[in-house]
């Protein structure tokens, strides 16, 4: 019966949307990120400028290079937070990363712009990272459980992992610099 | 010595005549065939082609007019979504050149969401956007006399401390906007000629050529008769290879 095939298939249509719709958004503004991360009252911005002897780690980590010269993070006390850009599968997915004594104290995703691998968002995922440091050959010292059907993001988000762990042993409030 | 009595010998004089005929067309695709087998080795899809009359071959045309602001002793435009400092393409593009000036050391370019800090050897110093902070709906970017940004948006004006990424609104008479100018000719053929040769790899041109695509539909079908007259010799030859173990 052609009817219910028809409503069958604009159900699917629909599900299929909204899923495609809950996939890309912005989940919290940046400008909020570093709101919460700093008690209401982010400190100014700092620069890292990315030199000659930062650069082969940036690249052996997320194996592109970075197409800016300088970097800005917000640095307070030992903690830096860091809004950092990576391309899951085709699109770049804003991360906000804190980090506190070589650590990472939090991860979110800020804004996701693919049509997949959302999932990524959830803090079932993102606590894996909570605590994880930079280990030997610029590795997480511990294992990040993929999610299936989002590797690409899982990848994207775990380079930015590192590469905040990296750009924070560099910048002024790395341990040993303050 | 090819007896001309034999039966065999009409087929044998036409095979040769075939394989002469059809030698430059083997030579030719053997080569353009190996050359695409090692195009990774080779690095042909990393080669560009700025050679003038294989790009009019191509239909590969920059659009025109460049759009472009004087910053400094540079200059700043766009050539369809390409940005430009003076002839080096610079890492983003853009459908809209909103301004470009210069700001400091630096120089400052305007795009839809985003400000570009660019260095005067045309290095991305940095990418400032809206998660920076950038006003939404920026029409003109402008600088006061004592040197301080103007950006003109959506809700009015902007004075930017750029060090701080804070962007206090307020309003500002002698502002000097950033107005479109004239490219220099000899800079505006450069930039043509910049465009134009960052389109078309050799990679394509081998192919082709291998193909005979580069000259049209015609080349594909000469092409055609090559790989036929190639069938025809491999079915020849064995047939005189069969025929002479009777």
């Amino acid at each position: 019966m052609a009817f219910p095939r028809t409503l069958a298939f604009l159900a699917l249509a629909t599900i299929a949307l909204s899923a495609h719709s809950a996939a890309q958004g912005i989940y919290q503004t940046p400008e909020d990120f570093l709101r919460e991360a700093f008690a209401g009252a982010p400190p100014e911005p700092s620069k890292l400028w990315i030199d000659e002897k930062l650069k082969p780690g940036i690249r052996a980590i997320l194996e592109h290079d970075l197409d800016v010269l300088r970097l800005r993070y917000w640095g307070k006390d030992g903690r830096t937070a860091w809004i950092l850009e990576e391309i899951g599968k085709e699109r770049p997915i804003t991360t906000g990363i804190v980090i506190h004594r070589g650590a990472i104290e939090r991860i979110k995703i800020l804004v996701f712009r693919e049509s997949r691998g959302w999932e990524v968002r959830y803090p079932f995922f993102t606590d894996q990272f909570t605590g994880a440091t930079l280990g030997t050959g610029q590795q997480l010292d511990r294992d990040i459980d993929g999610i299936s059907g989002a590797t690409l993001s899982v990848r994207a988000l775990t380079k930015v992992a590192r590469l905040a762990l990296l750009l924070h042993a560099h910048s002024d409030f790395a341990d040993g610099k303050q | 010595m090819a007896n001309n009595n034999s039966p065999r010998a009409p087929l044998q004089q036409w095979h040769r005549r075939v394989g002469m005929t059809g030698a430059v067309f083997f030579v030719f695709l053997i080569t353009t065939g190996l050359l695409l087998n090692h195009t990774g080795a080779l690095g042909l899809g990393k080669r560009l082609i700025q050679t003038p009359w294989l790009l009019d071959l191509y239909h590969i045309s920059a659009p025109e007019p460049p759009v472009a602001f004087s910053a400094g002793e540079h200059f700043v435009s766009r050539l369809g979504d390409r940005l430009y400092l003076d002839t080096k393409e610079l890492p983003e593009r853009g459908e809209h050149l909103i301004g470009g000036l210069k700001l400091g050391d630096t120089l400052l370019i305007a795009i839809p969401g985003k400000l570009l800090v660019i260095s005067p050897t045309g290095e991305l110093i940095e990418r400032i956007d809206s998660a920076d902070g950038v006003p939404a709906g920026m029409k003109r970017i402008g600088i006061t006399a004592s040197g301080q940004l103007v950006i003109r948006a959506a809700h009015g004006d902007y004075l930017p401390d750029l060090e701080k990424l804070d962007w206090r609104k307020s309003a500002t008479a002698n502002v000097d906007w950033a107005t479109p100018v004239t490219l220099p000719p000899e800079l505006e053929e450069k930039l043509m000629q910049a465009y134009r040769g960052s389109g078309l790899p050799l990679e394509r041109v081998i192919l082709d050529l291998h193909s005979g695509r580069i000259v049209g539909q015609w080349g594909v079908y000469v092409v055609d008769g090559a790989a036929l007259l190639f069938l025809a010799l491999v079915i020849t030859g064995l047939w005189m290879w069969a025929k002479q173990r009777v």
